[in-house]
């Protein structure tokens, strides 16, 4: 059975947690630098995916402080969170390094047919 | 009021959309996240913030229903059906057998209903000892049924037999009962997890559909649909209290797959204009049931496939 690639929202966060320990609004602003402020979490989403990734056992949470009165909560990944992540990661770039030489391909054959061209028209 | 509390005031508000567990595990940490990330001065959450927060609450709560139907023992359920099935059909029969012994019927009628009651109690009670034996005749009693039914309906009704509720209805459950006896423990299995009080209650439900189903016609349809929905509760919630372990959610779903079209063709099968239409009726019956019987496959299959993994 194939395994269903993971989604780009998870993949953020366990790489803003592959950082260190994050509390929910660090994953959140961590995200977003991650991202280039392409990927902007928001409080609903980030919570429905720790809850599933807490469950999972992919993140684990830590320590609990009350800053401003209000309620911090740190999660870290788990060592089977980090191999999922590396996993994915390694797939993530494999997949790119195919691309990238592929598209490299299709330059170089649409420069070379360019220059044919341009040398036929020349003739 | 400052802005502040207003805000925190919505989003707590909010936050009602998730289930309690979760607004346990997570509220105070997520209103701290979401007044942190709140524009400065703002009073109210945005749009697309309150719909991201309404859309994780339905998906919570739709995901702890999963979550509770993923808990689902469905060897269990299967074994629980198994008895469940031929019990309440052999009451529902029962019921209308011994009610219709006031009337003046043909003596060979009532003999042939006591038949029919033998034979659905038989399969369960020589599964105990040869399950496999059990499972074929079981079987073969259900094509009889289904061949005797067809046989059974009126001319005017025999190229519809697919939406004749009552037909379907009992046809799925005898089938039910037969492949839930093939695939599952049987009825040994079902003895280890019934307590008396599910005994009761299964017998009970059959009882209850034999005496009202069949007087259901006598009432508006809105009437009729009232008291199959209090019907249909009133066991869903006696199924849940009484059978023990994790083999409630699943057995409620196998069920759900006879019972379906008979409770829509006892609240509307002699409503004329309902039961006439050229496109609704056909598909009030049939696809729902079709989808509650692939809802069910799929959850034995993967179980089944779990279990040999």
């Amino acid at each position: 059975m194939t395994k269903q690639a993971m989604q780009e929202p998870t993949f953020l966060i366990l790489t803003a947690l592959a950082d260190g320990t994050r509390h929910g609004y660090g994953i959140m602003t961590d995200v977003a630098r991650i991202s280039g402020g392409r990927v902007k979490l928001r409080a609903g989403t980030l919570y429905a995916a720790l809850d599933r990734l807490l469950g999972e056992g992919i993140v684990a949470a830590g320590r609990e402080e009350i800053v401003g009165g209000r309620l911090r909560r740190y999660y870290r990944l788990t060592p089977a969170g980090a191999e999922l992540l590396a996993a994915e990661a390694s797939r993530l770039s494999a997949n790119a390094k195919v691309a990238t030489q592929r598209l490299r391909r299709l330059r170089d054959s649409a420069a070379l047919a360019g220059r044919a061209a341009l040398a036929g028209g020349g003739a | 009021m400052t802005g502040e509390a207003a805000l925190e005031r919505r989003y707590r508000r909010l936050l009602a959309w998730y289930p309690a567990k979760h607004r346990r595990a997570y509220g105070e940490e997520m209103i701290g996240v979401l007044m942190a990330a709140a524009p400065d001065g703002a009073s109210r959450p945005g749009l697309a913030g309150a719909c991201d927060l309404i859309g994780g609450g339905l998906r919570a709560r739709f995901r702890s229903r999963l979550r509770w139907l993923a808990g689902a023992d469905w060897t269990d359920a299967l074994a629980v059906c198994s008895v469940a099935v031929p019990v309440i059909l052999a009451s529902y029969f029962t019921a209308g057998w011994l009610w219709n012994l006031r009337a003046i019927t043909p003596v060979t009628e009532q003999v042939g209903r006591g038949v029919v009651v033998l034979a659905i109690a038989a399969p369960p009670l020589l599964a105990l000892r040869y399950r496999r034996t059990a499972a074929l005749i079981a079987l073969a009693l259900a094509g009889g049924y289904i061949f005797a039914t067809l046989n059974g309906i009126s001319p005017n009704w025999r190229g519809y037999w697919i939406i004749y509720g009552g037909s379907i209805s009992g046809s799925v459950a005898w089938l039910l009962g037969a492949i839930a006896l093939a695939l599952s423990p049987g009825p040994r299995r079902a003895l280890e997890i019934l307590t008396p009080k599910s005994w009761v209650v299964l017998a009970g439900s059959g009882i209850a559909i034999g005496l009202i189903g069949p007087y259901l016609w006598l009432w508006p349809a809105w009437l009729a649909a009232v008291i199959v929905l209090a019907v249909l509760a009133t066991i869903t919630a006696a199924f849940l209290l009484t059978i023990p372990g994790t083999a409630a959610p699943g057995l409620l779903i196998l069920l759900a797959v006879p019972a379906y079209p008979g409770a829509v063709w006892a609240t509307f099968g002699h409503n004329d204009s309902v039961v006439n239409h050229p496109f609704r009726f056909p598909n009030l019956v049939f696809l729902p049931t079709v989808l509650f019987a692939c809802l069910a496959v799929a959850a034995v299959w993967r179980c089944r496939r779990r279990s040999a993994a």
